[in-house]
């Protein structure tokens, strides 16, 4: 087995023994430990409370070197989440790779990610959006501009992914 | 100086970043072009630096220009494009995307690091003196007075972990040759105890156990009837799955050394961010990810998690009186030993046991004439 496998299928197993708050995760396929199917728990206290969102994550062949990708399938409302549902968040790009003049600084891929630690970011990143590199304009400029109306739009995605349930 | 971040590239990757502006570049630039960052001796920020500095600068400020103007009219093409494309008012259609520059410049820093394998072969240096035959004068004296010490070299890939391949491949060549068994052993036992202390700092064991194993495999070897050879052992350095878990793990142990320590490295992370970043925060942004360069903390912090003294030889424009202090020789080179705390204080001097050559921005391997003739020629220190 080549390295990323083992290294997933430590963490499906870790992961079915001993779940983590907040979300779940497994394969799409069984055959497959490449592509994962992660429910998130809205979190606590946010916008996204109640809601039960579905997400897919992608690894490369090349994992834990290069990042993997994560995409919402539930629909989502927020500044750093494409309308096509894929996450875009610093941590999971390789640090040469800066398609949104991310801020320098920010925290890049690095092979210390599992999928545990990137779904604590995510979770993170619905707590607090980012509107400085938005991957969806139309909800950063909602974010900043018209709280209220942006609250709406996500109350309405989060009774959406209940009825989905 | 972490200003120069994205600037911040090997020699390879700085060459082509520049290259993909100027589409010229002499041998010259290549090496000097790539910003300095470890010690205040090498202290170079050249043009070359800047245009690649000031392009990357342009793309992050035309993307946020473009976000600011389609505030006013927003309308579902932008959202629904290319993701990543955010068109700008300003834009020429015959202009590729910033995307597209990113991307080029990328495909152009990968094909150039590829031209060179992981670790190279064992060349003399006569070999660096070729290279710089067109170059600089102070370059060319310089290596006249490093053929004084070293005999051969090893070019490492210009990739970023040029640091971290660079030393642990020497370090792991020098036993295999001596079949030096006590080292091993010292290490071998050395890295077991960073099992518990990694977990410590918070890295989830399942994300180094096999690298630390793969590691502590190839080490055990030695003495056995299987042992690693010099050979074995550039095959797996060169080896695209054995080789980035070897860099991986040295550099979660790096990072751990540095968040163990946080109240001595600390003061060192704050002069070298303009940003105020925590100890963490820098560890998680320059010491982990794949292909950060390495700077004196990254050293220190290595040579002191595995207990290896280690000397860097600097290759660059510095004069060699002014960072000596002593008379002028323009062809004088620094060094600078990495000693481990805990031998620091042995009264006879700690030889170093990896050497490395610095040019700004690349490490490559290097290795002494003999050992009594290293260790016996003074050479100016800084």
């Amino acid at each position: 087995m080549d390295q990323a496998s083992l290294l997933l299928n430590k963490q499906l197993k870790e992961l079915t023994k001993r779940p983590v708050d907040g979300f779940s995760a497994g394969l799409v396929d069984d055959s497959n430990l490449f592509e994962w199917q992660i429910t998130i728990m809205g979190p606590p206290d946010t916008l996204y409370e109640g809601g039960f969102f579905n997400a897919t994550l992608s690894f490369p062949q090349d994992y834990p070197q290069s990042p993997p990708t994560c995409r919402f399938t539930s629909e989502m409302w927020h500044p750093n989440v494409y309308p096509d549902g894929r996450v875009c968040i610093s941590i999971l790009h390789n640090p040469g790779d800066d398609p949104h003049g991310y801020e320098r600084a920010s925290e890049r891929w690095s092979p210390v990610h599992t999928v545990e630690t990137i779904m604590i970011s995510i979770i993170s990143m619905l707590s607090s959006p980012n509107d400085e590199s938005p991957a969806n304009i139309d909800a950063a400029k909602q974010w900043r501009e018209d709280r209220e109306g942006f609250k709406r739009r996500v109350a309405r995605v989060v009774r959406k992914s209940q009825e989905m349930l | 100086m972490r200003s120069g971040y994205a600037g911040n590239e090997s020699p390879a990757r700085a060459e082509s970043s520049v290259g993909a502006i100027s589409h010229q570049n002499t041998a010259e630039t290549f090496t000097d072009g790539a910003e300095s960052r470890p010690l205040q001796s090498v202290g170079d920020h050249s043009v070359g630096v800047s245009l690649a500095d000031n392009t990357l600068r342009t793309s992050v400020n035309s993307v946020s220009a473009a976000v600011g103007d389609s505030g006013d009219e927003p309308t579902a093409e932008i959202v629904t494009s290319t993701p990543t494309h955010v068109p700008n008012e300003a834009e020429d259609v015959s202009r590729p995307t910033d995307d597209q520059i990113i991307a080029q410049e990328n495909s152009i820093r990968a094909a150039e690091a590829e031209k060179r394998p992981f670790v190279g072969i064992v060349e003399p240096l006569s070999a660096l003196e070729e290279e710089y035959r067109q170059g600089s004068a102070v370059f060319r004296d310089k290596i006249r007075s490093l053929e004084m010490q070293y005999g051969s070299m090893r070019r490492t890939r210009g990739d970023g972990n040029c640091f971290f391949r660079s030393f642990m491949f020497a370090f792991m060549e020098q036993l295999v040759q001596n079949n030096d068994i006590p080292e091993r052993n010292r290490v071998v036992t050395c890295i077991r105890q960073w099992k518990a202390k990694l977990v410590a700092v918070g890295f989830q064991e399942m994300v180094f156990e096999d690298a630390m194993e793969i590691v502590i495999d190839q080490l055990n070897s030695l003495g056995t009837a299987e042992s690693l050879s010099v050979a074995q052992l550039e095959h797996n350095f060169c080896e695209p799955m054995l080789s980035p878990m070897i860099i991986m793990l040295l550099r979660m142990l790096t990072s751990a050394e540095i968040q163990r320590r946080s109240d001595f490295f600390a003061p060192f992370i704050m002069g070298m961010c303009d940003d105020e970043v925590s100890v963490e925060q820098f560890c998680r942004r320059y010491v982990e990810p794949m292909g950060e360069e390495s700077d004196h903390v990254h050293i220190v912090a290595l040579t002191n998690a595995l207990l290896v003294p280690i000397r860097v030889v600097y290759l660059d424009r510095s004069t060699g009186a002014a960072m000596a202090g002593v008379g002028y020789d323009s062809a004088a080179i620094n060094h600078h030993d990495f000693v481990p705390d805990s031998l620091g204080e042995s009264p006879t001097p700690v030889n170093p046991r990896v050497h490395v050559l610095y040019r700004p921005g690349h490490y490559d391997i290097l290795y002494p004439l003999t050992v009594t003739a290293a260790n016996s020629t003074q050479i100016a220190s800084c």
